[in-house]
């Protein structure tokens, strides 16, 4: 089971991730919350500090904060280990250039991070039971889920071309009856790349819903829809949408102004969204800002109507 | 002279007249579709260098992080090739030794 909270910047979905993943946590979901924004405040809502590799914040729950820049680099170092061992000493300096160029290029963090993600989502149903995705900005998500959709066929293409080259190669060899079992490290690479990103993509697809977060305000509004479109398009389904911060209703002044906008928002959300299996579930302006676990768990009762079968109930 | 013997001897002449045949064969027609087909596996293994390496013609490449794993046996490729032109070393250290 895997839940992506996303939505503009400052909208609350780091907050609502956290504490969506504490309340599952204290359910008896094992649980793993982990941040993919560059700019992480996941540590900071939880008041622990995180790393890259998730560390244990309660019971039931896990936390991680994932960074792409990180990925490629460990990533170039494991590929010249076995670069070590499979080619020339003399030509290493030159693939390491290469390398170095190549984590340069853009869009490698962010396929870094997808890369971190996959690991992630594979150990999901194993070593914890839930994945909860504090996401980037919106834009930022969007990309990370649609990037599988972008990439697989580009490394099918270049996996097709290898081999028909090896295939011609061998039927050249054959009438001279040179024939001989190859196998190619190169394919066989680029074949393991399509196939990791073809099961994330599956993956998605089936086990994951994305929460959309905004608060009652018409440009969250505006890029909410947005998102919904370009994700059904992404084949990611969705889940409840999220409004955050909605006034009680019993301000005066600029607050009760407010609500009259807030009103109009929130009818529109429930037009767009409300009539579907996704459903919309608001939460009210706190008092105060939460922080750390305790904090968390307490004000998570608002988030009830989300949570799946736990381990009690299945 | 046996019968048997006549045919053996006739037999093995004619699988001398095939094998010169199949030699010519080879020598004229076969050795130059070969040719044509290596030509075909190069320049297609040409173009995938060229976009596993793009960064380093400096064109984006999207896709450069899932193909780093590729990149060692790409310059591993391209160095066996500089030395069967009869060079030991490239002379470019970006792109070779």
């Amino acid at each position: 089971m895997i839940r992506f909270f996303g939505g503009k910047g400052g909208v609350g979905k780091t907050t609502l991730a956290a504490a969506f993943a504490v309340r599952q946590a204290r359910r008896g979901v094992r649980t793993l919350v982990v941040s993919t924004d560059p700019a992480h405040s996941l540590g900071d809502v939880l008041g622990e500090s995180l790393s890259d590799e998730p560390r244990s914040v309660g019971e039931s729950l896990l936390a991680a904060e994932i960074s792409g820049e990180r990925q490629a680099s460990n990533r170039v170092a494991e590929v010249l280990e076995d670069a070590r061992h499979a080619v020339p000493r003399e030509v290493l300096p030159a693939v390491e250039r290469h390398l170095r160029r190549a984590v340069d290029s853009p869009g490698t963090v962010e396929s870094a991070l997808l890369d971190r993600l996959t690991d992630l989502v594979e150990r999901t149903g194993r070593d914890w039971d839930l994945l909860v995705v504090d996401s980037a900005p919106t834009g930022h998500m969007l990309r990370l889920l649609s990037l599988p959709a972008l990439l697989t066929p580009w490394i099918e293409g270049l996996a097709h071309n290898r081999k028909q080259a090896r295939d011609v190669d061998r039927f050249a060899d054959g009438l001279l009856g040179e024939v001989g079992p190859q196998n190619d490290p190169l394919l066989e690479r680029l074949q393991n790349r399509r196939r990791r990103l073809e099961a994330l993509q599956s993956r998605l697809r089936e086990d994951a819903r994305v929460h959309l977060v905004l608060v009652p305000e018409r440009l969250p509004l505006a890029e909410t829809e947005r998102a919904a479109d370009q994700l059904a398009e992404a084949g990611v389904s969705l889940g409840a949408v999220l409004v955050n911060r909605v006034a009680s209703g019993d301000e005066s002044g600029v607050l009760a102004r407010r609500r009259t906008q807030e009103r109009a928002v929130l009818a529109r959300v429930r037009e767009r969204f409300g009539g579907e299996e996704t459903g919309v579930l608001t939460v009210p302006l706190l008092p105060g800002e939460l922080t750390g676990v305790a904090d968390l768990a307490e004000a998570s009762g608002w988030l009830q109507s989300l949570d799946p079968p736990g381990p009690r109930e299945a | 002279m046996t019968a048997g013997g006549r045919w053996r001897r006739l037999g093995a002449r004619l699988l001398r007249y095939w094998r010169r045949f199949e030699r010519g064969h080879e020598l004229l027609l076969v050795s130059r579709w070969r040719q044509g087909l290596r030509k075909e596996a190069r320049r297609r293994d040409d173009t995938l260098r060229t976009l596993l390496l793009l960064e380093s013609l400096g064109v984006d490449n999207p896709v450069a992080y899932e193909t780093l794993d590729a990149v060692p046996y790409l310059v591993a490729d391209f160095h066996a090739w500089h030395r069967r032109m009869g060079r030991d070393e490239f002379g470019d250290a970006g792109v070779c030794c």
